[in-house]
């Protein structure tokens, strides 16, 4: 300790002060604060090495120098006239107080410090004692401190998911703007709110049960999805997770949570689970069976239709060897990995499948998948027997035309000849029986014994030869005529009729038929009628559709025979209207048709009648008179043992319109 | 008195048929093979009850021949026997007194038929 003369001097110490001043100075030169002392005018009068160390000023340079020399600005400047104030009876600011100021060392740099000022009276004069404890130290790790505040906070104010604490009410205390922002709200708005005001009112339970657990200690932290309320009213999905924070003494203080928002994500994962449902809606409810596989030709995909084709669930069917699941397409195998090497689909018309007894025609396709680098293929099959049959229908019908127009122009030159041939055979008939008076002149003439004759013809088969050539040209020229109907054009003789009219002609005409009465007994037929007296009169070809009738009625009247269906045996006729069209039905009990028959019903020269019996063009003619002629639709619903049904739709709009 | 039926046909033996089964009815039957010769029989004084028409014949047609047989012979009826399927009845033969009743078409299976319709044709005549 460096001190000024006059402190020292007459300085009466007693012993023990003696003793106490010697260790007065060692404590005081041993202290780590600086002690400086000043005199009433600011200067230095007594300065500890700490000073020297502190300021950076050796003691020589210190001592009677004025303080102020240790301040920085503006207290370097103003020191003096602060003590000048002070002396001359101002107000203690500093002095037993002691104040964080700043000092400044000799280089010029400024550190903070502790100041505290004692006042000393000694022998008539006032000296000041400042005691500067450096702060530097301390001020780096309050620095730090605020500084490691302040990152948290930056932390949390930009933090992209929502952050809140919350007292273990649930109220909130404090919550960053991603937080805010996620609710809609201002963050001022949001504390002091509940928990449960901005929670999904169907979600409030459930929160309200985590929350209790994790505040009562049952759980150390939750995670939970639900729904939070926006300011506006919006429903929004989010994740929310929550911690306990627990005082020194481990009592539960709030809870923390983070808050990240599901919505989008949900949405997108909907969208996903959407378009699924939506792409296996559209597999399942492809009339085609639709079977997926790799490239080892194990199944990935299978549609409703495969399903239904094979009676193999699609979870069964899943993972196992197409060829084991769907024994049909096993040749298909090698189209497969054409498919994937070539990358090109690979097409099979017309594969001919054995489906309950009966053939039917699969048009199959191959394609291979190429998106994604996925190797497989798709195998796409489908029934197109009605297609094929539909073009067989329509190949017969043009032929038919064409067959019918060359009948039309040659019917007259077959019509002649047909004439010899059946007339001529009548006469021999005739004309070799007793009964005809002519023939006995002429026989008695040549003395011919036409008893004789007779038998003699009958035990040959003389006279069966001749039916034959009759029945034979009969049926020739039933066919001829038969065929001239697909010469005839359409529309021009359409009139206005009545169908139950027409039904009750027809009827007349049935029972009158030499034909029909001959081999069967038409009155033993029972005729129910059940037309609609609403509906009008229709415009057709009153002949065509007339033939049609009897031909249907005819072919019910000769199956119920032929088929021996035990009386009753009857004949439903019906008219009824179905929307723009007039509907006939002809109806019988009789013995049915299977399916393949019903397909091939109206197809030319199909007959199920006996070799000879009929033309095999009754339905056909039917099916073009309807069909072509009227542009309507005839059809036929049937099944073996429940009788049979046909139904003809003509339209009636061209009708309406006249 | 036996009905008197003249046969109009060019095909031989469509008309010998007719006429053999026609005359073993007990009918006093002519035949001719074509229109104009029918009308030069008619207009030579040959009466008839009933003629049995053809319509596509060598020369003149069916339809000509009746319209000159009956400007001849006013009470003459007729059977049009046509191999045509779609032979629409003229309105002026209509006129005349031919029904649908009288349109036969080729093959006729059975003469019966047509005898029938003579019948009562020369009944009504």
């Amino acid at each position: 300790m460096l001190m000024r003369d006059d402190t020292t001097q007459g300085d009466g110490c007693t012993q023990p002060a003696v003793v106490g001043g010697i260790l007065l100075k060692a404590i005081v030169d041993a202290l780590v604060d600086a002690i400086v002392t000043i005199d009433e005018e600011g200067r230095i009068c007594m300065a500890n090495p700490a000073t020297e160390r502190l300021f950076g000023y050796p003691l020589s340079e210190l001592v009677g120098r004025n303080v102020a020399m240790l301040m920085p600005e503006p207290d370097h400047s103003h020191h003096d006239g602060y003590l000048h104030n002070y002396l001359h009876g101002g107000v203690r600011k500093i002095i037993g107080i002691g104040r964080e100021v700043s000092g400044r060392r000799r280089d010029g740099s400024i550190f903070p410090v502790y100041l505290s000022v004692a006042e000393v009276q000694h022998a008539d004069r006032r000296y000041f004692a400042g005691i500067i404890h450096d702060l530097s130290a301390r001020k780096s790790i309050e620095d730090a401190l605020r500084d490691s505040e302040e990152s948290l906070r930056l932390t949390l104010d930009n933090a992209p998911i929502g952050i809140a604490s919350a007292d273990l009410s649930g109220r909130l205390l404090d919550v960053n703007p991603a937080f805010a922002a996620l609710l809609g709200y201002a963050r001022e708005e949001l504390v002091g709110m509940y928990l449960a005001d901005i929670t999904h009112p169907e979600d409030r339970e459930d929160t309200r049960r985590h929350y209790m657990a994790l505040v009562q200690g049952e759980v150390p932290h939750y995670t939970l999805l639900k729904r939070y309320l926006r300011k506006n009213g919006d429903v929004i999905h989010a994740r929310a997770r929550a911690g306990l924070i627990r005082d020194a003494a481990g009592q539960p203080v709030r809870v923390v949570g983070e808050v990240e928002d599901e919505t989008e994500r949900l949405r997108a994962a909907q969208e996903i689970q959407h378009m699924r449902a939506y792409l296996k809606n559209i597999i399942d409810s492809m009339p085609s069976v639709l079977v997926g596989v790799d490239s080892e030709g194990r199944v990935t995909a299978w549609n409703h239709s495969a399903e239904h084709s094979t009676g193999i669930a699609s979870v069964d069917a899943v993972g196992q060897a197409f060829t084991d699941v769907f024994p049909e397409l096993a040749a298909q195998m090698h189209n497969v990995s054409e498919a994937i090497r070539r990358h090109e689909p690979v097409r099979t018309e017309r594969l001919p499948v054995k489906r309950d007894g009966e053939t039917r025609y699969a048009q199959v396709m191959v394609y291979p998948l190429l998106a994604n680098g996925a190797v497989g293929a798709v195998i796409r099959m489908d029934d197109i027997t009605e297609r094929i049959r539909v073009e067989q229908m329509m190949v017969q019908t043009e032929k038919m035309l064409t067959v019918g127009g060359l009948a039309a122009g040659m019917a007259h030159e077959i019509s002649n000849p047909l004439s010899v041939i059946l007339q001529s055979a009548q006469n021999l008939l005739r004309r070799v029986s007793a009964d005809l008076p002519a023939n006995r002149v002429k026989a008695d003439e040549l003395g011919l014994d036409l008893h004789t004759l007779g038998r003699y013809l009958e035990a040959r088969g003389v006279t069966d030869f001749i039916t034959g050539i009759q029945e034979a040209g009969t049926r020739a020229s039933r066919i001829v005529s038969d065929m001239l109907a697909f010469s005839r054009r359409s529309s021009s003789r359409h009139t206005p009729n009545r169908l139950d009219d027409m039904l009750e002609a027809v009827v007349r005409l049935a029972a009158s038929d030499y034909d029909l009465k001959k081999k069967y007994d038409f009155r033993q037929i029972q005729i129910e009628r059940d037309y609609d007296p609403a509906l009008g009169e229709v415009l057709c070809d009153r002949i065509q559709i007339e033939q049609v009738l009897l031909n249907l009625i005819k072919n019910a009247a000769h199956a119920m025979a032929d088929a021996g269906t035990p009386p009753p045996r009857r004949i439903g006729l019906r008219t009824r209207r179905d929307g723009d069209f007039a509907c006939i039905e002809v109806e019988d009990n009789g013995p049915g048709m299977d399916a393949t028959t019903c397909k091939r019903a109206f197809e030319p020269f199909f007959t199920t009648k006996e070799a000879g019996t009929g033309t095999g063009l009754g339905l056909s003619v039917s099916y073009f008179i309807v069909t072509e002629q009227h542009k309507g639709s005839i059809s036929i619903n049937s099944r073996p043992g429940e009788g049979c049904r046909f139904t003809i739709r003509l339209s009636i709009a061209d009708t309406e319109a006249v | 008195m036996n009905l008197r039926v003249l046969v109009v046909d060019d095909e031989p033996g469509i008309a010998r048929s007719l006429q053999a089964y026609l005359e073993d009815e007990g009918m006093e039957v002519l035949s001719t093979g074509s229109a104009e010769e029918a009308l030069e029989l008619v207009r030579s004084g040959a009466v008839f009850d009933v003629c049995i028409m053809d319509m596509r014949l060598p020369g003149m047609d069916g339809d000509a021949a009746i319209r000159h047989l009956h400007h001849v012979r006013p009470r003459m009826q007729y059977i049009i026997h046509t191999g045509t399927v779609v032979y629409d009845l003229p309105d002026d033969l209509r006129a005349i007194g031919i029904g649908s009743g009288q349109l036969f078409t080729k093959p006729l299976p059975d003469m019966a038929l047509l005898v029938n319709t003579i019948r009562s044709l020369g009944v009504a005549r």
